[in-house]
């Protein structure tokens, strides 16, 4: 049902505006309409949400996984959000210092990047001096004198031999000292007189040495080492502290939720302030109530100040009036697929229950296995009864339980069970057989053309249903005299049309030129009302006669339910392929085989319930959306968003 | 020289070739476009994976389809046990041509709503909460394949062999 809503103006001095607003966001039933377009510029406030952000997502990182069994594993995927009471709330709000907390996790995070950069540094550092660790030789000494010069420098193994005695041999006032081997290297220190280092270049190069370029260090290679050394030790030691105090922040993770939501909250009180109009000494605020609250919010607001005043408005015409969709509670959880279509206007019908017993009709149909829809039912009720889960969330679930339930009835009359054929049930088991066999009355495998036509006229039973909204909607609208011509010659047409294929089929016991004179009925009474609206009486009767050719709209509307039978198809011969596949499998090895089989048959069936669940829920939903909803509403309405305490992380709970 | 009962048979066989082939060659490239597209979505907000996963399933289903054809053309000519049944060229044709729906429309809708699905990753990056709506868009392409795939099994159902 769409919620019938008032259209209120709030006004009282400016000295009660918080005030008023707090209980207004507490209330969390008021829609505020925007007065003035107000500047919705930067807010302090966003700065300060910015921060508690970036200290949550940087928290994030070094949160430890925690021990959880099943239940609150699953709890937590489908419902996310702390559960918190009004007093904790207020508590945290109060007490905790989050600034404080904030300026450490940023001091942290900035000590955290130099420390691990200078880690870095020296790792790096250290890696380039490692195969000369042991030189206990300043070699900025050689560079001071004036004929003798260096090279450091690496050779592979394989050459070493050659590369030794060669420079012995041809190179005179030479030095060479091997310092370290490290893999497939060996590691040198070549000390030479100035006057042969063409020589000695020129052989280098010819042997395979690789010269290594060395920062200067002013010291000893050893002693530089063990100064990195050291250098990384300290740093190690800051890291580890630095860890430390993250780790004691982590726990904060929680109460910066409830911070950054907190803010939040302000931040929209802040927006609200923008939209409302203010003199000097008075605000008000524009919106939208239920009208079953409105005594409700006039009370809490005579509660903080005597000074009020609250005027009902006049709804003008072509106004956009916000939607609030309530239901009783089953219909309540078929909400879930309106909303992914959208709202419908204010002075339109709510879909919900109309859409609902053919939701899960369609749905049964195109998921079609009783064993399927058993297992969704029994998934969903463990869901619902054993997980701690918020309304909303619940009622999703819910709808996945009826779908289940009706899917199972379904699959029961198609006789299909997890894709088995119940005549191959063995003897052991005759009385299931046997029951089973009774109950399937239709085989939409061996007959499709069965299972064809139920689709096909259900479709025509849903739009006739459609129409029949319409005008049942019109006339309560006291719009009697539109409604009658507009839909009730179509709904005789289409109906006389469904009684002559009925009839000529020999399904319905009629004699045939009955039928047709009624069909040729229902025409003329379309083609005389549906040109009405021309003014000219030439143009009245040719206009009636185009508008048959809306026929062919229904024709087509009525086609696209064939889905039903091809989506019910695909999920059974799906069904019955994963148990061959399993058979063969068992077939093929002893032991390995079976377990093998075991694993097909559970994750292949798992896997064909998920992408049919999706399948048929996407295909009826559709059906609904442009086959059904068309026939009596527009849809495009505004949905209704109270101004209220939604957070991103935490959810309030009322302990009354 | 081949049999004229081979030649039934060899046609059959492409005929389920194609069906499965075509559908599934469809599927598995629009499934990776809209991959592609939700990874961009997903490096920058992880959390949004379910959702778009879902659009990324979506064309992936004509390749579901393509092997359903398949796998009856195999079950009524007995291939999957009980014994292969000798098929005349005519009947062949038959099966073959009876496979085309399924595998050729197939092929294009899945690329074609794959476009579509990797738009609507679009939708559920910008509007989290619309994000029924662009799965609703996907299953208007889908359409035409469930009509190709319901085209091919009422044909061969309507096909008699043997």
């Amino acid at each position: 049902m769409v919620t019938p809503l008032k259209k209120i103006c709030i006004i009282s001095s400016l000295e009660n505006e918080e005030k008023i607003l707090n209980f207004l966001q507490d209330f969390g039933n008021f829609h505020v309409f925007e007065f003035r377009k107000g500047e919705v510029g930067k807010f302090d406030l966003d700065y300060q949400i910015a921060k508690v952000n970036f200290s949550l997502e940087f928290l994030k990182n070094f949160k430890k996984k925690e021990r959880e069994n099943l239940k609150e594993k699953l709890t937590k995927v489908i419902s996310p959000k702390i559960e918190i009471d009004i007093k904790k709330l207020e508590e945290t709000i109060s007490f905790f210092n989050w600034e404080k907390i904030i300026q450490e996790v940023e001091k942290a995070e900035i000590d955290l990047s130099e420390v691990s950069f200078q880690i870095k540094r020296i790792d790096e550092e250290m890696k380039k001096f490692y195969p000369f660790k042991n030189l206990d030789l300043n070699l900025e000494e050689i560079k001071k004198t004036k004929n003798f010069s260096f090279i450091l420098g690496r050779i592979n193994l394989n050459y070493k031999e050659k590369f030794l005695n060669g420079l012995e041999k041809k190179i005179k006032f030479v030095e060479v000292r091997e310092i370290s081997q490290i893999e497939k290297n060996s590691y040198f220190l070549i000390i030479f007189l100035k006057e042969v280092e063409k020589d000695l270049e020129k052989f280098l190069e010819e042997n395979h040495f690789e010269k290594e370029e060395l920062p200067p260090i002013y010291t000893s290679f050893k002693n530089y080492y063990k100064k990195l050394k050291e250098e990384k030790k300290n740093f190690e030691a800051r890291l580890n502290e630095i860890n430390e105090k993250i780790d004691n922040l982590v726990p904060y993770i929680d109460k910066l939720k409830i911070i950054f939501d907190w803010l939040n909250w302000q931040k929209e009180k802040d927006e609200v302030k923008e939209k409302s109009a203010k003199t000097s000494y008075t605000f008000a605020l524009l919106g939208w109530v239920e009208e079953s609250l409105l005594n409700h919010l006039k009370e809490g607001i005579s509660k903080i100040t005597k000074e009020y005043e609250i005027l009902e408005l006049p709804i003008k015409e072509g106004e956009t009036i916000p939607i609030l969709l309530k239901n009783k509670e089953f219909f309540s959880d078929f909400e879930t697929v309106t909303n992914v279509y959208g709202a419908p206007l204010y002075h339109e019908p709510d879909p919900t229950p109309f859409l609902t017993p053919f939701f899960i009709l369609f749905f049964a149909i195109c998921l079609s296995d009783a064993g399927y829809g058993l297992v969704l039912a029994i998934l969903s009720l463990f869901i619902i009864k054993f997980l701690k889960l918020p309304k909303k969330n619940k009622k999703f679930f819910r709808l996945f339980l009826w779908l289940g339930i009706a899917t199972f009835f379904v699959g029961a009359l198609f006789g299909s069970w997890f894709g088995i054929e119940i005549e191959t049930i063995p003897d052991s088991l005759k009385p299931v057989r046997d029951f089973l066999l009774k109950i399937k009355i239709i085989d939409p495998v061996k007959n499709p053309l069965q299972l064809l036509i139920i689709s096909l006229v259900l479709g025509i039973f849903q739009i006739l249903t459609g129409l029949s909204i319409s005008l049942w909607w019109k006339i309560k609208n006291k719009m009697v005299k539109e409604g009658i011509f507009d839909h009730l010659p179509w709904i005789f047409l289409i109906s006389s049309i469904l009684i002559f294929i009925a009839s000529s089929s020999n399904f319905l016991p009629m004699p045939k030129n009955f039928a047709k004179y009624l069909v040729l009925a229902g025409a003329i009474f379309v083609v005389l009302t549906q040109g009405r609206k021309q003014k000219s009486i030439f143009l009245k009767i040719p206009a009636g006669i185009i508008s048959l050719y809306g026929l062919i709209g229904y024709l087509s509307d009525t086609l696209s339910y064939s889905r039903l039978l091809a989506l019910g198809l695909a999920t059974s011969i799906i069904a019955m392929v994963i148990n061959l596949i399993a058979k063969i499998f068992s077939q093929m090895l002893p032991v390995v085989g079976i377990l093998a089989s075991f694993l097909v048959l559970i994750v292949g069936h798992l896997f064909n319930i998920g992408i049919n669940a999706l399948g048929a829920f996407i295909h009826s939903a559709r059906l609904q959306f442009v086959e059904f909803f068309p026939k009596f509403m527009e849809g495009g309405g505004a949905r209704f968003k109270p101004f209220k305490k939604e957070g991103k992380y935490i959810r309030i709970i009322n302990n009354d | 020289m081949i049999k004229t009962m081979e030649i039934g048979l060899i046609l059959t066989i492409i005929g389920a070739v194609l069906a499965a082939g075509l559908a599934g060659i469809g599927s598995a490239l629009g499934v990776r476009l809209v991959g592609e597209v939700a990874s961009g979505l997903v490096a920058e907000d992880p959390e949004k994976f379910g959702k778009v996963l879902l659009l990324q399933a979506l064309p992936g289903t004509q390749g579901i389809y393509g092997f359903l054809g398949a796998i009856m053309v195999m079950q009524k000519i007995g291939l999957l046990g009980g014994g292969i049944k000798s098929i005349s060229p005519e009947v062949g044709w038959q099966i073959l041509l009876a496979c085309l729906p399924v595998g050729v429309v197939g092929l294009i809708s899945a690329l074609l709503q794959a476009k579509v699905a990797a738009a609507g990753v679009n939708i559920v990056a910008k509007k989290p909460t619309e994000s029924g709506k662009p799965i609703i868009f996907a299953a208007m392409v889908e359409t035409y394949a469930v009509l190709g795939l319901l085209v091919t099994i009422l044909l061969l159902n309507g096909i008699k062999v043997g």
